[in-house]
């Protein structure tokens, strides 16, 4: 069989997958500080036989079509591959509260929690207390403050959160929330619960002085449905000819079949 | 293409609890004291097919990871504590709060439940009490002889009596605030009861320390509006069709795979 059958069944795959992702997007259409994903595709060559690129230098061929005859290719063909994942880190819309606890960032901040082993990173600022008083993120997370260590408040005293982070309870400075930012935002990596965490903890985040916080503000998804939609039909017309090649496949084998068999020899 | 079914799915579950509370809301539109809730959403786990910063190659990074998520859930609704807006009754048992603050009533049993419903009444013994009979705390007792009752900005109550000339001072009503008002329970009929995510309420006179004052004559209607709960059902309804267009997209296909055995 032709192999331009696998080129296209990459492109189908490559496909499917975008989908899961602009579900998911939508899905969380209404998730506080969720950031927006896409994938990167690229077209990746399984280059001719005899040239002496060995299959280690093509990852994905092999997980594309794991039955392939790597010998049998002696044209050059082109394959979808997903180069990666990236989160959009655009400034989602401004939603009021009213409760003081509730954060939002305006810029490109991200507040740090503390996980058991890790440290995560999100832009849900939807904090409230635990019993130990101390600043906590949905997912039960302390959350730090420029000190690394939790933010533990006076329950029987009024809160104000500064813009610039600072936590006043009677006019005293309780703490400052710690906003981080990273030079590349794309070693940031998705963990559920609005968390993030650092793929590549040898390069640290740097402190964030530019970064407005606003208190009784939460941000919401930065999802955009209209880009989203367009995405989808997209999607939904390459996944068609892709199929209508994969016919076209299937047909010309036929054809040359029947042809081969008819002829006398 | 599974995948997408499912976290579609999700995101439609998510917008009918949405809906729901936008519902509850609407329904609680002239509820006095009402405050809405507000639903909290967070997305699912993510499945990691490549990690950022993994070697592809000797020598080679993958620069970006691929992770696919699988939806959506909602984790939490949070009543939202903004002030409503006052309309006069003229009836002066009737008290708003201007800012926070919760009056506190003396349950049955003994606990202490918050609100913010400020219509207060007297029962046969002329203590205070509000619409379903719970007394106020402190309590306070309006003597039977009185003929008008004046009640301070700072929640002094003070009386004329039949046969005096001089009102006189018989209490002081006195507010809770807390310091994160959003981790309150709420109890249904108005009433909030505290949890270790509120804290302990702070006893503070009205007016001072941050706590409203009190307008006497007046109630604070819901603070829901209308316009920004019908924005939130139009999003909310977008959002339930934006997701059903996912699982209708995966069902196309999907079909259009199972067609290429023609």
């Amino acid at each position: 069989m032709g192999s331009g059958i696998y080129t296209a069944l990459s492109g189908a795959k490559a496909q499917s997958n975008h989908l899961e992702v602009i579900a998911n997007n939508l899905a969380n259409i209404n998730t506080v500080g969720f950031r927006s994903d896409d994938l990167i595709f690229s077209s990746m060559l399984a280059s001719q036989s005899g040239v002496g690129q060995s299959s280690a230098n093509l990852p994905l061929q092999a997980e594309v079509m794991p039955n392939m005859d790597h010998s049998s290719l002696s044209r050059i063909h082109h394959y979808v591959q997903i180069v990666g994942g990236k989160s959009d880190f655009s400034q989602g819309r401004m939603m009021s509260t009213g409760n003081k606890l509730d954060m939002a960032i305006q810029g490109e901040g991200l507040f740090v929690l503390q996980g058991e082993n890790e440290t995560f990173y999100t832009r849900d600022g939807s904090f409230s207390l635990n019993e130990d008083q101390e600043l906590q993120h949905s997912s039960g997370k302390l959350v730090l403050d420029e000190n690394d260590s939790p933010i533990r408040l006076d329950l029987s005293r009024d809160v104000h959160v500064q813009q610039d982070g600072r936590i006043m309870q009677k006019g005293r400075e309780v703490a400052r929330v710690k906003l981080v930012t990273f030079e590349k935002p794309e070693q940031l990596m998705k963990k559920g619960h609005s968390l993030f965490y650092n793929s590549q903890p040898a390069t640290e985040p740097e402190l964030d002085e530019k970064s407005i916080l606003m208190s009784g503000m939460l941000e919401r998804s930065n999802v955009n449905p209209v880009a989203q939609m367009t995405k989808m039909i997209a999607i939904n017309r390459r996944f068609d000819v892709v199929q209508q090649l994969i016919k076209q496949h299937f047909k010309l084998d036929e054809e040359s079949i029947q042809r081969i068999g008819q002829a006398k020899i | 293409m599974f995948g997408a079914l499912t976290t579609a799915a999700t995101g439609m579950e998510a917008q009918q609890i949405l809906i729901d509370i936008i519902a509850n809301n609407l329904s609680n539109v002239n509820t006095t004291g009402f405050k809405k809730s507000r639903a909290d959403f967070q997305d699912l786990l993510y499945t990691t097919v490549r990690v950022a910063g993994t070697s592809t190659s000797a020598g080679n990074e993958n620069p970006t990871g691929f992770q696919v998520g699988q939806g959506t859930r909602a984790i939490a609704t949070q009543k939202i504590f903004s002030n409503g807006q006052f309309k006069n009754t003229q009836n002066p048992l009737d008290l708003a709060i201007e800012g926070p603050g919760f009056f506190q009533l003396t349950m049955p049993d003994g606990a202490t439940h918050f609100t913010r419903n400020g219509s207060l009444k007297t029962d046969s013994t002329g203590r205070l009490v509000d619409s379903n009979g719970h007394p106020l705390d402190p309590a306070i007792t309006i003597p039977s002889d009185a003929t008008s009752v004046t009640i301070g900005e700072d929640g002094t109550i003070s009386v004329m009596q039949a046969g005096q000339s001089e009102a006189q001072e018989i209490g002081q009503l006195q507010l809770a605030i807390f310091v994160n008002s959003a981790g309150l329970e709420a109890m249904g009929s108005g009433m909030y009861r505290q949890t270790t995510a509120s804290g302990p309420p702070i006893q503070v006179v009205p007016g001072e320390e941050g706590a409203g004052a009190l307008a006497q004559g007046a109630l604070e209607t819901s603070n829901v509006k209308v316009v920004e709960e019908m924005i939130e059902m139009i999003t909310g309804q977008r959002a339930y069709e934006l997701n059903s267009k996912v699982i209708q997209t995966a069902d196309k296909m999907m079909q259009q795979a199972t067609n290429l055995r023609g």
